[in-house]
């Protein structure tokens, strides 16, 4: 029984990302190095937090349990985007660096109330992270409805690519997913290059071979425009 | 070891600390009522200045990471940079200890390394190069070139080529190694100091592989 003196956490606003690694039951036969290369990610992943302080109040929280990965920042209304913008930073970030290790994710970003203690978190933006992660089938991160109704798209832009995320039910939406390819300078090398990682993680059977090729198409359909602004693209 | 403060610089520090122990604990949740979060930041700003002029005028200027200082896009002697939590905590770390918040520099790219490792195939040892690159490392041996951080791919073509066991974690302690040398500025001391540990790793690998009876002739 706690104490009285005990206060459990208030829920308050902020984002909360969830990410998950693509195939990770049976990654041992894979990847005999996943368990190293998942704890270099999220520890590189947490430097790469710390260098967003300063940028919106609250901090950049990290947890990691087995292959999920989640990120949280509290944050008002105000500085939502901003804060969305550095989740959005994040998740380019493990993108590119999931591909190289050959443990790639996919997830989502959701705004909304939380609270974490240790390593329980609860709350309306993390139940709909945790609906949403998994829901794409393709490597890449968009908001959900929560993150795409507050954000402001006259602050936030290159981050961003509005674009359908690939699954079996299409919705009639495109939410702002992740660019993680906007700092690419030779396109049809760094295309070559995610191929060449792609064949690694074989053999393709079709249950991952969409996943893997409603990526290319995404890369493909993101050439950068010359504003830098976010494009819009249908995925469908 | 941390700076002194006179008194009223101790009075700033303390009435700071006040003030972000409950803005921080408002936004974990765990204050029983909402506090005036903007009436507290404004206060733990103006006071934080106040502290940063002080010293500064003292000749000693608060350090602060190269990061925080773009992403606040101000100049620290501004009066609007400390209205925020995380400058105020990294005002608070350099009183303690005046090199919390310096940014450590990458000391070794392009310092070359030794690694020995034993080879089945000649029965001795055999000593490689590992040149730390912007990108991974340059491997010299009978297979040369550029690699990853993780030592791929020349690290282990050369070790298949001579029959050099290694664990299957070697790859991916590479690529710690790398990374820390990077972010913490090892010293070159320090990074080949962990190459021989993990050298030693390999040779160890190797040793205790199987050999004699049936393993003959493998």
């Amino acid at each position: 029984m706690q104490s009285a003196a005990y206060i459990a956490p208030a829920m308050s606003d902020g984002v909360v990302t969830f990410l998950d690694v693509l195939g990770w039951r049976g990654v041992y036969d894979r990847n005999p190095n996943a368990t190293v290369q998942l704890s270099v990610l999220v520890d590189g992943l947490r430097k790469q937090g710390e260098k967003q302080r300063g940028k919106v109040q609250g901090d950049v929280i990290m947890k990691s349990i087995s292959d999920t990965i989640a990120i949280f920042t509290h944050c008002d209304l105000k500085e939502a985007t901003k804060a969305i913008d550095i989740h959005g930073e994040l998740a380019a970030w493990t993108i590119r660096k999931s591909i190289e290790a050959e443990i790639p994710v996919r997830g989502a970003i959701a705004f909304g109330g939380f609270a974490i203690q240790d390593n329980i978190f609860i709350g309306k933006a993390v139940d709909e992270a945790a609906a949403w992660h998994e829901y794409a089938d393709w490597i890449g991160v968009h908001l959900t409805p929560s993150a795409e109704f507050v954000f402001d798209g006259t602050h936030g832009g290159a981050n961003w690519v509005q674009y359908t995320p690939p699954n079996k039910s299409a919705m009639p939406w495109h939410p702002r997913c992740v660019n993680w390819t906007r700092n690419w300078s030779d396109r049809s090398e760094e295309i070559d290059r995610i191929k060449s990682k792609f064949r690694n993680l074989g053999p393709i059977v079709p249950e991952i071979a969409s996943k893997l090729l409603n990526t290319i198409n995404f890369i493909e359909s993101t050439a950068p425009m010359a504003n830098g602004e976010g494009n819009s693209i249908d995925g469908n | 070891m941390s700076i002194e403060l006179l008194e009223k610089e101790q009075e700033l520090l303390s009435e700071i600390g006040k003030r972000l122990d409950q803005i921080k604990a408002s936004y974990a949740g765990v204050v029983p009522e909402k506090v005036d979060i903007g009436r507290l930041t404004q206060e733990m700003g103006e006071r934080a200045h106040e502290l940063h002029m002080s010293l500064k005028n003292r000749g000693i200027d608060p350090k602060h990471h190269a990061y925080m200082i773009k992403n606040r896009e101000l100049e620290p002697d501004h009066e609007e940079f400390y209205m925020h939590v995380h400058p105020v905590e990294d005002l608070l770390a350099f009183i303690d200890d005046p090199h919390a918040n310096d940014d450590p520099v990458d000391q070794t790219v392009g310092h070359e390394f030794t690694f020995t490792v034993f080879s089945r195939r000649w029965g001795h040892d055999d000593t490689y190069t590992l040149a730390r690159t912007d990108m991974g490392w340059d491997v010299k041996f009978t297979h040369s070139g550029p690699c990853d951080k993780g030592g791929r791919p020349f690290l282990y073509s050369n070790f298949n080529n001579d029959m050099v066991e290694y664990p299957a974690g070697l790859e991916g302690h590479l690529e710690w190694l790398w990374d820390r040398a990077s972010d913490q500025g090892l010293s070159h001391d320090a990074v080949q100091s962990a190459l021989v540990e993990l050298a030693n790793w390999v040779k160890a690998t190797t040793e205790s592989a199987p050999r004699g009876s049936v393993w003959e002739g493998y």
